[in-house]
């Protein structure tokens, strides 16, 4: 009778060895969009936006005072023109800095672990000079905080709608989580379905 | 090792059979197989293969035990990439989802008869702690309940000797609703081995 409680025993132990549900198993299994805006905003209004045609890198480095650095062609420029491609779909019109944009696309990549972005707007200057206030920008709805590392991150700003402390207006935001991570056999088919999902998800923007 | 896989069929094959011998207190430990309904099907509606339950009972009249319970069970589901609003947010991607229930119950057994096979009802009243969680991503939405817990139960005992039993038994957890969550249901089945002591 002494074996058979081992047995038993030994029996349960085993069940009880069997794992914890698995989860994702492939990078592009944590793949995310998040998109964000403010309800108040008329977009229906606006009309036209500036780009960038680089794609800083927020890294360490960065936040302690370094030059910037940027992703590397031509993934940057592949992402840059998805994103382009999609507002005009939407019906905007791309036009220079200098032409006065009734809104300014702001995009970055993560390569901290975890930044308070939000809060990081500097690099914003370097691509529009005067044409952002010192103050940078405030978020009027609930924004992310922290980003994993590999994250692309698109702020929309409105250069014209300024608060009383000199901030500009994010109306939109989208992340595209983790998605410089990964193989890089994947890259293009990931980063072309997380920017069309973006905007996807973001009928608003549509005239 | 032959001995021991011939002992081990043999008693997967119920060959122990002994007379029933009443018992003063008991101690089970089973497998548990869950199934999800109501709010918990909502959320994860895949049956769970991954659980345990442990029971002691003490006998306090005739055919009349009392004792706790105690068990544990995680559901989970993967849910195909898809769009999820939260406010004027929307995320995108896969979703992990994940239920982890304790329930705790104090409950009372009436056995049906006695033999080798004795057939019993029960039932229980305590609370559950819900452990849930949403993946998309590397984020996670986390949400903690605690229910109040009320379950029916029905099974049986296979005596294979005097101190020692097979039990097979179904136990409906009737989570009720929080303040944050919906009522949950877990319709538990559960196979392991009794031990009696005197």
């Amino acid at each position: 009778m002494k074996l058979l409680k081992i047995l038993s025993l030994a029996a349960l132990a085993f069940l009880l060895t069997q794992c914890y549900p698995e989860g994702p198993m492939a990078a592009d299994e944590l793949d995310l969009v998040y998109s964000n805006y403010d309800p108040e905003y008329n977009f229906a209004t606006k009309m036209s936006f500036a780009l960038p045609d680089k794609i800083v890198k927020i890294t360490d480095g960065l936040l302690t005072g370094d030059d910037p650095t940027y992703v590397k062609e031509p993934y940057a420029s592949d992402m840059l023109r998805l994103i382009s491609e999609n507002m005009k779909i939407y019906g905007w019109q791309q036009v220079d800095i200098a032409d006065d944009p009734d809104v300014l696309l702001a995009p970055a990549a993560v390569e901290v672990t975890t930044t308070y972005y939000y809060d990081y707007w500097g690099y914003y200057g370097w691509w529009y000079g005067g044409y952002y206030p010192p103050g940078g920008w405030y978020y009027p709805y609930p924004a992310s905080s922290s980003y994993t590392t590999g994250s692309l991150i698109v702020t929309m700003v409105d250069p014209n709608d300024v608060s009383v402390d000199d901030k500009q207006r994010v109306v939109w935001t989208f992340i595209i989580n983790g998605i410089m991570t990964g193989q890089t056999s994947s890259f293009n088919s990931r980063v072309t379905k997380g920017i069309n999902q973006a905007f996807t998800q973001s009928q608003y923007l549509k005239k | 090792m032959k001995k021991t896989l011939i002992l081990t069929f043999m008693l997967a094959a119920g060959v122990f059979i002994s007379s029933f011998v009443s018992a003063q207190s008991s101690t089970s430990f089973q497998y548990t197989i869950g199934i999800p309904f109501s709010g918990l099907k909502d959320h994860t509606s895949v049956i769970s293969g991954r659980g345990f339950t442990m029971e002691y009972q003490r006998e306090v009249a005739p055919s009349v035990t009392v004792g706790i319970n105690l068990a544990y069970s995680v559901f989970y589901e993967k849910k195909p990439y898809g769009s999820y609003d939260l406010g004027s947010a929307t995320l995108t991607g896969n979703q992990y989802r994940y239920n982890n229930l304790f329930p705790m119950l104090v409950n009372a057994h009436y056995k049906i008869g006695e033999g080798t096979v004795v057939p019993y009802v029960g039932l229980g009243i305590g609370t559950m702690y819900d452990l849930r969680n949403t993946d998309m991503g590397l984020y996670t939405i986390e949400e903690n309940n605690w229910h109040f817990l009320i379950s029916p139960e029905a099974g049986f005992i296979y005596n294979l000797s005097a101190d020692m039993g097979l039990k097979l038994n179904a136990k409906y957890d009737n989570a009720f609703k929080t303040s944050e969550l919906d009522a949950l249901g877990n319709l538990n089945i559960s196979v392991g081995f009794v031990w009696n002591t005197y």
